[in-house]
C-alpha cells in the first residue's frame, strides 16, 4: 500500500478476530476505547479493554415500555440494537465541575476547572447515534456563536476557553443487522445508512461457518489505524451486501414519524386536547429526556465544604419534566404534566427546527422503550394530527 | 493483485466531525468575576440597591451593559441569579436593585459593603434604543419592573431633545414599595420645552400620607394618542400587567412591533445552553429578555407555555 490515505473510500473484508486487533490498535494509539458492555440486564457504553468485553451473542427485544436482553442463536458482537446509554454520556458527562472558589475573609476568587478530556474512540456507533452526535454538535455551535459577545470582549486570561480543544472522538460505526421494534430512523432520515462523520464503518457478516466484518474506511485517521490490520480485499458483492442489509433494516421498521412542516404543526397545536390525554398517562419521571441522545438541558449546583471556605459550581443534566425546572418566584411556569410533556415534544420535534435547523429527534426509539408506561411519541404525533376533541 | 471495492459516490471530502463535540471547556463561560460591594442602599422594605465595583482592574470587568440587559450575580456558596442592570456609574461600577424573595436574593440584599459578589454578563437583548430617536415614548413599569427601565429613563432624560413626547407610568403596591422614589420625584420636576414629559406614579394601596393616584398602573395609560404610529412603548412588570398594557396600547393604535416587554424565566446559564428559560422557540436569556409584542403576543396567550 503506498500511503494510508489511499485507503480512504475503500472497503475491506476482515475476519472477526480483527475486531480485537482494531481495539488494540486504537489503544496503542492512545485512545480510551469505549463500547458496548453487558452490565446487569442491559447494554451500556463503558470503557472496554478488549474484544472480550463486548456483549457477544446478546440481542435485545424492545417495545413500548419494555427492554429485554435475549440470547441470540449466533455469536454476533453487535447483535443488540440500543441500550439506555447514548454517547452523550461521554461527550457531555452527567456531572462536571465548572469552577472552584476559595474564600479568604470577605473576599474570594473563582478558578476555572481544567477538565482533562481523554482521546476517546467510540466502538459500535449506530447511524442514528452518529446523527445524534451531529445534532449535539450543532447545538454547541449555535450556543457558542450566540454567547460569544461577553467572552469575546473580555481580556481576562481566566475567562478564556482552556487551550487544546479535545480531539474529536474516533468513531467506529456499525451497520445495524436488524431494527428494534422501537426504531424509526428511516422516517427521520438519520439511518439505517450512515451519513458522514465516522472514521470506520463496520458491517458484521455471519454465515454458516464464517464470521467476518466488512470495514469501510472513511477518513485518513481511519486509514492509518486500519493499515495496521490484516486487511483482505473485499469484492463488489460485499458492497451490494451492505446495501441490501440497509434496505432490509429500513423496510422492516413499522414505526414512523412524518410531519411535513414540524414547526408549524406544533405551533398550531399548543392547545390541542390530546395534551390532556398524554398527561393522564405520563408520570413526569424524566426517563425520556435522560435516555434521549440529544436532550441537552442542564442545571448548576453550588456546593461548599464544611468550613464554608471552598465553594464549587457543578453542571449536571436536568430535565424539562422536573417541576422546578421552570420555577420562578411565585411558582413554576409549567406546573402541569400537560405543559411539561407539551414542552418536551414541541421542542424536540418542532421548535428545535427553528433553533438549530434540524429535528431534535433522530428516531432511536429509546424514549419509547424506556418510558415506564410505554408512551410512544410516534403514536402521540398521530393523535395530535387528528382534530382536537 | 485483487481489485479493492471502492464505494461509489464516496466523496474524499468526507471528514470526521469537526468542532467542539466534547463539552469539556464550558467552565469559563460560567466563571464569575469578583466585584466588591462599594455601596448599599435600602430602596424599600424588602429591596436593596447594590453598587458593584470590579475588584481588581477594570480590564477584569464585565462588558458595559446596555439598558435592559442583565447580569448573573453570585453569592459565595449560596447561588447565582439573574438581575437586571439598573445603572452603570462613570467608573464602570454596576448598580443592581434586588428584591428579597428567596435564598440568593436575600443573601445579595444582606451583603455588606466591602464583601465580594460574583458577576458575569452582560447578557440578553436590551431595549430598542436604536429605534427610539424622534419618537414618542411610553414607558410603563410595575413594581421592580422599573429597575431594568431606569438606565433607559436616565438616557432619555440626558438627551431629552432626541425624542418627541415622553410618558412614564410607574406603579407599585404601596407608597413604601416605590423604588427610586427620590429620583422619580426629580424626573417629575423636570421642565421641558421640547414636548410632553409626563411622569406619573400610582399605588395599589395608599397610606395616610399618600396624595397621589390609587389603582393599577395600566390606568395611567393615555386615553388616546395623537400619533400612535410615531410611538414606541417599553413595558416591564408582572406578565399579566404587561399583557393588559400591551393590548391596551394596541387598541390605542400602536403597532405590535412598536411595543416591547421584558420577560422573566428561570435562568441557569444566561447564554442559551441550559434550556431553562425556553419560551417556545425562544431562549429568553439570549433572544430576550426584551421582546417585541409582535414576537410573543400569541405565545403569551397560551397557558403554562
Ligand atoms: C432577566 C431577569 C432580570 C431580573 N432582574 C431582577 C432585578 O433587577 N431585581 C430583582 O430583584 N430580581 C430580578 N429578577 C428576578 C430574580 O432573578 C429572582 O428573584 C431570583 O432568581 C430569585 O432567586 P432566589 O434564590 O432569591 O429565590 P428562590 O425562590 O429561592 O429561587 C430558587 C431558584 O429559582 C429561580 N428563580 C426564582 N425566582 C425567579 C425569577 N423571578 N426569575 C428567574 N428565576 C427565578 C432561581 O433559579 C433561583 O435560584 C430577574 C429575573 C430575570 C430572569
Ligand atoms: S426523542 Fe426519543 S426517539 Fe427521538 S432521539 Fe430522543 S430518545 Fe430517540
Ligand atoms: S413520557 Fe414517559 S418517560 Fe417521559 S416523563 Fe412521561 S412517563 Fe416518563
Ligand atoms: S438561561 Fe440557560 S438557556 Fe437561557
Amino acid at each position: 500500500m503506498s500511503s494510508a490515505s489511499d485507503l480512504v473510500g475503500s472497503c475491506f473484508r476482515v475476519s472477526s478476530d480483527v475486531l480485537g486487533l482494531l481495539i488494540r490498535a486504537l489503544k496503542d494509539d492512545g485512545y480510551m476505547t469505549i463500547g458496548p458492555r453487558k452490565v446487569a440486564e442491559s447494554i451500556q457504553l463503558e470503557v472496554i479493554d478488549s474484544v472480550d468485553d463486548l456483549p457477544r451473542g446478546w440481542g435485545d427485544q424492545q417495545d413500548a415500555g419494555s427492554y429485554r436482553l435475549v440470547r441470540r442463536s449466533d455469536s454476533a458482537y453487535f447483535g443488540y440494537n440500543l441500550g439506555a446509554d447514548s454517547w452523550k454520556k461521554w461527550l457531555d458527562p452527567r456531572r462536571k465541575l465548572l469552577w472552584r472558589a476559595k474564600r479568604d475573609g470577605e473576599s474570594w476568587e473563582a478558578e476555572q476547572s481544567q477538565m482533562q478530556v481523554p482521546r476517546m474512540a467510540f466502538i459500535g456507533v449506530r447511524a442514528c447515534e452518529l446523527a445524534a452526535i451531529k445534532v449535539q454538535l450543532r447545538v454547541r455551535e449555535v450556543t457558542q456563536a450566540h454567547s460569544s459577545s461577553p467572552d469575546a470582549q473580555s481580556s481576562t486570561l481566566s475567562a478564556e476557553a482552556p487551550a487544546g480543544v479535545p480531539e474529536e472522538p474516533f468513531l467506529v460505526g456499525i451497520n445495524c443487522s436488524q431494527a428494534a421494534a422501537t426504531c424509526f430512523c428511516s422516517s427521520m432520515h438519520t439511518g439505517p445508512a450512515f451519513g458522514s462523520g465516522c472514521d470506520l464503518v463496520l458491517t458484521e457478516v455471519i454465515n454458516d461457518d464464517n464470521h467476518n466484518f466488512l470495514i469501510q474506511i472513511r477518513t485518513k485517521r481511519g486509514a492509518i489505524i486500519s493499515s495496521k490490520l490484516p486487511l483482505l480485499p473485499s469484492i463488489e458483492d460485499d458492497l451490494a451486501h451492505i446495501d441490501r442489509q440497509i434496505a432490509r433494516v429500513s423496510d422492516s421498521q413499522s414505526r414512523q414519524l412524518n410531519i411535513s412542516n414540524p414547526a408549524e404543526f406544533f405551533s398550531r397545536r399548543l392547545e390541542h386536547s390530546h395534551w390532556d390525554d398524554v398527561a393522564t398517562r405520563c408520570l413526569s419521571c424524566a426517563n425520556c429526556t435522560l435516555v434521549c441522545p440529544t436532550c441537552f438541558c442542564s442545571t448548576v449546583e453550588d456546593t461548599t465544604d464544611v468550613k464554608n471556605a471552598v465553594a464549587e459550581r457543578w453542571l449536571r443534566w436536568d430535565s424539562c419534566f422536573h417541576l422546578d425546572f421552570s420555577f420562578i418566584h411565585g411558582g413554576s411556569v409549567r406546573s402541569s404534566t400537560r405543559s411539561r410533556y407539551r414542552q418536551w415534544l414541541t421542542h424536540k420535534l418542532g421548535t428545535w427546527h427553528e433553533q438549530f435547523g434540524s429535528s431534535g429527534c433522530v428516531g432511536c426509539g429509546r424514549c419509547i422503550a424506556w418510558c415506564p408506561v410505554g408512551i410512544d411519541l410516534t403514536a402521540e404525533v398521530k393523535s395530535l394530527s387528528q382534530p382536537t376533541q | 493483485m485483487v481489485t479493492i471495492a471502492k464505494e461509489v459516490n464516496f466523496s474524499q471530502a468526507e471528514v470526521p466531525l469537526k468542532g467542539t463535540v466534547v463539552g469539556a471547556g464550558d467552565g469559563h463561560r460560567y466563571l464569575p468575576r469578583a466585584y466588591i460591594v462599594s455601596a448599599r442602599k435600602r430602596e424599600a422594605a424588602d429591596t436593596v440597591t447594590l453598587t458593584l465595583k470590579p475588584k481588581d482592574s477594570i480590564t477584569d470587568a464585565c462588558p458595559l451593559p446596555e439598558p435592559g440587559q442583565f447580569n448573573m450575580l453570585y453569592v459565595f456558596a449560596v447561588g447565582e441569579i439573574p438581575v437586571s442592570v439598573c445603572g452603570v456609574e462613570s467608573d464602570g461600577a454596576f448598580r443592581h436593585t434586588i428584591r428579597r424573595v428567596g435564598a440568593v436574593s436575600a443573601a445579595l440584599c444582606d451583603s455588606k459593603v466591602g464583601s465580594t459578589v460574583g458577576v458575569r454578563g452582560a447578557y440578553g437583548v436590551g431595549w430598542p434604543v436604536a429605534r427610539m430617536k424622534q419618537r414618542s415614548l411610553i414607558i410603563l413599569a410595575g413594581g421592580l419592573g422599573l429597575a431594568p427601565l431606569r438606565m433607559l429613563i436616565l438616557q432619555v432624560v440626558r438627551s431629552r431633545v432626541d425624542f418627541a413626547d415622553i410618558t412614564i407610568c410607574i406603579g407599585a403596591r404601596t407608597p413604601s414599595d416605590v423604588p427610586f422614589l427620590r429620583e422619580i420625584r426629580s424626573w417629575q420636576r423636570l421642565k421641558c420645552d421640547a414636548g410632553l414629559f409626563d411622569v406619573r406614579l400610582i399605588v395599589d394601596r395608599a397610606d395616610r400620607d399618600w396624595r397621589g393616584e390609587v389603582g393599577v398602573v395600566t390606568a395611567l395609560l393615555p386615553r388616546s394618542l395623537t400619533a400612535p404610529e410615531l410611538s414606541l412603548a417599553m413595558i416591564c412588570g408582572p406578565e399579566v400587567m404587561m399583557r393588559h398594557a400591551a393590548s391596551g396600547l394596541v387598541r390605542l393604535g400602536l403597532s405590535r412591533s412598536d411595543i416591547y416587554l421584558s420577560l422573566e424565566r428561570n435562568m441557569k446559564c444566561a447564554f442559551g445552553q441550559c434550556g431553562h428559560c425556553q419560551f417556545n422557540r425562544y431562549f429568553v436569556c439570549r433572544d430576550g429578555p426584551i421582546f417585541s409584542f409582535e414576537k410573543v403576543a400569541s405565545l403569551l396567550n397560551v397557558k403554562d407555555l
